[in-house]
């Protein structure tokens, strides 16, 4: 208990001394670390312009929501010395909900494996470097993890409310709203090894109601904040359209640097699309468990959306200890551990080699990107194939498993 | 049975049958690859040392050529002629009093600078300090700036000379050279052909100067060097030639092009330099400060029976080794082999063209030439040099190795780790167990009715738990012991006492060997399970150092996949001779490590110029070998 205790405190006040440290604040310019819409640079520009009567959606540089606009410029003012704080409070608040949603879901009442969880949260690299960057990212992992946790909790006005906040700093979370809303109706109970089916769909029409409901209040306040409707085209937008081509750690940005504008609207099409098409069939093969579904469409939405961090793939790979059950199923956990290995080396080595050293191109840095997607793809499909292979139990020795 | 017949007989086939053949076909190939992983393993390594051995041969390498169509080299008629030689000869009889007379840096420096303003030059002293943990340098360099009449100024060249020249070892003067930089400022500013300012540097010391003089121009002044900022500058430096000519006269000119960290100009540059020397200034081109035709390893040649001796083949092949030894021996430590190391660092293509001293046949008139023109091709570039020539191992002065010829030798032998790092990954969380009972023929019938198949196994396979997090943090602690230990070997206090330094490292490392045995129960430590888990974590860091290394510095993973050979063997759990043997030899091999740091000065080299070598061997290369060291150690303390 003591032990515990001690523990979290020392984790804390070693994160705040990491986020403090000026060595440090070099991490704010990271192209892996905060995309042009998570960057806290582009927050502190927009407040600035905003607070000085200039409309910060004017330009190219300022993306964030009108929400975060408000949030930063009355409540909570962004300082050197208030910054750390908010994005901690941040962070304890993703790694609060992560032990909640692991509470409900096993029901059990382990400490140790809560401080575990809240310790992996916190000490996460891909979670802990956007949060030292101030990436905006890592408010939009604690939102998600307390839309599901109070979607555990069958708190659903609460769940869909935070889910409209997420929705409102990045545009992918809509697509979480089928399985949040099946985790409201049918509880986040682990039932991988048990599936059952799900007969009451036409409930889930309110809660996509509700849900639409305050994603059109909050719409209406960040129209009243920002004087009209054009913030959407500049934060909405820009997941649509991707107009900022700065090198992230997705997939996108390369190949529209590469393409002839007329093919353009085309491809942005089928990119958009190719990441919203996994929603309803998951939804519906996980329909006993829609926590796991809700697992698995975060992890790709996290590898294919425009504008990805590592924060992404570091809520993924967080996740992963709110399922226990699937460990035993996991198939390739050493290949995705050293693709992450591998990957987390390369992303940095060749963005220096291109950019900084310049002897490198962004070939270099394209084809790190891609061993990174690989290595979030693995962790995917692994843990999907494990989450399916749950239900059929233990192979008896001597036996083998196919698929017919 | 015909064709037909069998595409029938496939397409009639129940679900059940085709899922019961798939299975059959997917694990005679997984055992079939399975068992020649320990072959393909043999025949990677074998792969990559070969290849390594190979390199020198002409049959990878290319010859050189120019790949930016700008820069045109030696396409222009110089105007250099004997009246700039004789400007020369007097600057030199100049320079020759100031070193007679024992002139104070400050008086060598004052020197050139006036001279630089008499040609109506604007030229400035640059004062110097660094206060390193272990001694104090100083130095006054003086540097001009000619700025160019037919552009803005934002673009510059530079020309270089040291005070001091420095091969082998040995100090000798570079008054030669700081005579054609003066000369060349002269002859050069009566043309109104730049397009980018010529920036003149006569730099103090040897590296020191460069790097202080640098460091101001670029707004980058480390914590050490106190130094004021420059008053008299220019735009951005695109490329930058240092002279070096100590001798009387000359006979071929040697390329140094080692950067700081392994960095390289672009071969372009370096290219363009060849074609200049060899058509306007007809003068052979060589790698380093030997001659072209010269004949290295005459001992090796010695024990060569007498047909091989001189056969051109073989010639051939050691004078090849010997440039990709020497190139390898600067870019291992990550030192610069001269003052145009510290410039690649900041975007900027430079070589130092080493003026071989000898009796003749060349002089202030072929460098003279030489340099008007290949300004000339630099003075022509108008972008970047393409970003695939950063990528090179000279193997003469003429031909090359490209990347792809190179790269693979060091990626077999990481890829072989990397197989032996997963199959102990397998080994330690499987294990077999010889059963005798086999399954009868009825139960396979039944089975095979339902969907799932019964195996025909003599052999079972048990799985136990890999002790993942324990492993981790055993990994962390050597780690972490190392990280505490290079803070130690970086601070001033402990660098003066070197015995006091290094007996805490020992203690350091040694403690991250005992903290595991003492902490950790007996059993867990000799389980297989543990053993193994440690060798696969230990063997697949190894493995992504070895192939993330080679893109940084080829020369080091080169070097690193040979000296990490011995941890590749199987654990010897019972074998008393062996595994006393492997234990010495990873004790060595990590204190190796440490020896060389010391030996090669790299500490200074990381304080004064940020080369990684030190850190890099502290805390990645020899917390690997204590790793590989616990298991045997565990070994011979319990059994």
């Amino acid at each position: 208990m003591f032990l515990r205790r001690l523990g979290l405190g020392t984790l804390i006040a070693a994160r705040l001394l990491l986020a403090y440290h000026p060595a440090l604040l070099h991490l704010q310019d990271d192209a892996q670390l905060s995309s042009p819409l998570t960057s806290y640079k582009r927050l502190l520009e927009g407040i600035f312009l905003f607070q000085n009567g200039v409309d910060p959606y004017t330009g190219g540089t300022f993306r964030h929501s009108p929400l975060l606009l408000a949030l930063f410029s009355t409540a909570f003012p962004l300082s050197s010395t208030t910054a750390p704080i908010i994005w901690l409070a941040f962070d304890l608040l993703g790694a609060v909900s992560l032990a909640k949603i692991y509470h409900s879901r096993t029901q059990a009442r382990d400490r140790n494996r809560n401080f575990v969880l809240v310790a992996f949260y916190l000490l996460n690299p891909y979670q802990l470097l956007p949060s030292l960057a101030r990436s905006t990212a890592s408010i939009e992992n604690a939102l998600s993890l307390l839309a599901s946790a109070f979607a555990c909790s069958g708190k659903s006005s609460y769940a869909l409310l935070a889910l409209a906040f997420l929705t409102h700093l990045s545009m992918p979370a809509v697509l979480l709203t089928l399985p949040i809303s099946l985790l409201i109706l049918r509880g986040p109970h682990s039932s991988l090894a048990t599936p059952t089916a799900f007969h009451s769909w036409s409930k889930l029409i309110p809660l996509i109601a509700e849900y639409s409901i305050y994603v059109g209040i909050l719409s209406i306040t960040a129209s009243s904040i920002a004087g009209g409707v054009h913030w959407s085209y500049k934060t909405w937008g820009a997941f649509l359209t991707l107009p900022d081509l700065t090198p992230n750690p997705g997939l996108w940005w390369y190949f529209f640097t590469e393409m002839f504008d007329h093919f353009r609207p085309f491809f942005l099409a089928t990119f958009s699309i190719h990441m919203a098409i996994y929603v309803v069939p998951l939804s519906l093969k996980f329909q006993h468990d829609p926590l796991f579904a809700a697992y698995i469409i975060l992890g790709i939405v996290g590898l294919l959306k425009p504008y990805p961090t590592l924060a992404d793939a570091g809520l993924f790979l967080t996740l992963l200890g709110v399922f226990p059950e699937i460990y035993q199923y996991l198939r390739t956990p050493i290949v995705t551990a050293l693709l992450h290995l591998h990957s987390s080396l390369l992303l940095p080595l060749f963005h220096k080699l291109w950019l900084s050293q310049g002897t490198g191109n962004a070939n270099f840095f394209y084809a790190s990107t891609l061993v990174f997607a690989l290595a979030n793809g693995f962790a995917i499909l692994d843990a999907l194939q494990a989450g399916l292979r749950v239900g059929l139990g233990t192979r008896p020795d001597g036996w083998e498993l196919v698929q017919i | 049975m015909s064709i037909v017949q069998k595409v029938k007989a496939i397409l009639s086939r129940d679900e059940i049958t085709s899922a019961k053949l798939r299975l059959q076909r997917r694990r005679r190939i997984t055992n079939f690859l399975v068992q020649r992983m320990t072959l393909l393993r043999a025949l990677l390594y074998v792969a990559g040392y070969t290849w390594l051995l190979l390199l020198p041969l002409p049959q990878l390498g290319r010859g050189i050529y120019i790949d930016e169509n700008a820069l045109q080299p030696g396409q222009v008629n110089t105007y250099w002629d004997w009246s700039n030689v004789h400007s020369a000869d007097l600057y030199l009889g100049q320079l020759e009093e100031l070193r007679d007379r024992n002139a104070s840096k400050a008086e060598r420096a004052d020197f050139v600078r006036t001279e630089l303003l008499k040609m109506g030059i604007s030229s400035e002293v640059q004062p110097y300090t660094f206060a390193l943990s272990t001694e104090v340098l100083t130095g006054q360099n003086a540097y001009g700036v000619l700025s160019a009449p037919r552009s803005s100024g934002t673009e510059a060249i530079v020309i270089s000379a040291s005070w001091i020249s420095q091969r082998d070892g040995i100090e000798t003067l570079n008054l030669r050279g700081v005579a054609t930089i003066l000369a060349l400022a002269k002859f050069l500013k009566g043309y109104s052909l730049w397009a980018k300012d010529l920036i003149f540097v006569v730099t103090d010391d040897y590296m020191s100067g460069m790097h202080a003089f640098l460091s101001a121009y670029h707004d980058a002044v480390p914590n050490n060097l106190a130094t004021p900022p420059l008053n008299v500058t220019s735009g951005v430096i695109w490329t930058a030639l240092n002279i070096e000519y100590p001798g009387h006269s000359f006979s071929e000119i040697g390329i140094f092009h080692e950067g700081l960290n392994a960095r390289l100009p672009n071969q372009d540059l370096i290219n363009s330099f060849h074609v200049v020397s060899a058509h306007t200034g007809l003068v052979q081109v060589t790698l380093y400060d030997t001659l072209y035709g010269a004949r290295p390893f005459t001992e090796l040649r010695n024990l060569l029976p007498s047909v091989l001796k001189d056969h051109p083949i073989v010639d051939g092949y050691l004078r090849r080794a010997r440039n990709i030894l020497q190139h390898t021996s600067f870019q291992t430590l990550g030192k610069a082999s001269g003052p145009h190391g510290l410039f690649h660092q900041y975007r900027i293509d430079a070589f130092t063209l080493y003026a071989i001293p000898a009796m003749g046949p060349h002089g202030f008139h072929a460098i003279g030439k030489i340099m008007e023109s290949t300004l000339r091709t630099t003075n022509n570039l108008l972008e970047r040099l393409h970003a695939s020539l950063f990528f090179y191992i000279f193997t003469t002065s003429g031909t090359f190795l490209k990347i792809g010829a190179y790269l693979p030798s060091v990626i077999c032998i990481s890829i072989a780790t990397m197989i032996a790092a997963l199959q102990s990954w397998v080994n330690a969380g499987w294990q077999q167990i010889q059963t005798i009972s086999v399954p009868d023929k009825k139960d396979k019938e039944d089975a095979s009715s339902k969907e799932i198949v019964t195996l025909d196994a003599l052999i079972q396979w048990t799985t136990r738990p890999r002790p993942v997090l324990l492993t981790i943090v055993v990994m962390l602690l050597s780690h972490g012991a190392m990280a505490v230990a290079w803070r130690i070997m970086s601070y001033s206090f402990f660098r003066q006492i070197p015995w006091l330094m290094y007996g805490s490292v020992g203690l350091l490392a040694l403690s991250s060997l005992v903290l595991p045995v003492l902490l950790v129960e007996r059993e867990i430590l000799l389980s297989p399970a543990f053993q193994k888990t440690l060798k696969a974590f230990s063997l697949s860091l190894t493995s992504t150092v070895l192939s993330i290394t080679s893109l940084l510095n080829f020369s080091l993973s080169a070097v690193l996949s040979i000296a990490f050979l011995p941890t590749n063997f199987p654990i010897n759990a019972n074998n008393k001779g062996l595994r006393t043997n492997e234990l010495i030899s990873h004790l060595v091999l990590a204190s190796l490590g440490l020896i060389l740091i010391d030996s090669q000065e790299s500490v200074k080299d990381w304080e004064l110029f940020g080369v990684w070598f030190a850190p890099f061997i502290t805390i990645v290369y020899i917390p690997l070998f204590l790793q590989a060291a616990l298991i045997p150690l565990i070994n011979i303390l319990y059994t």
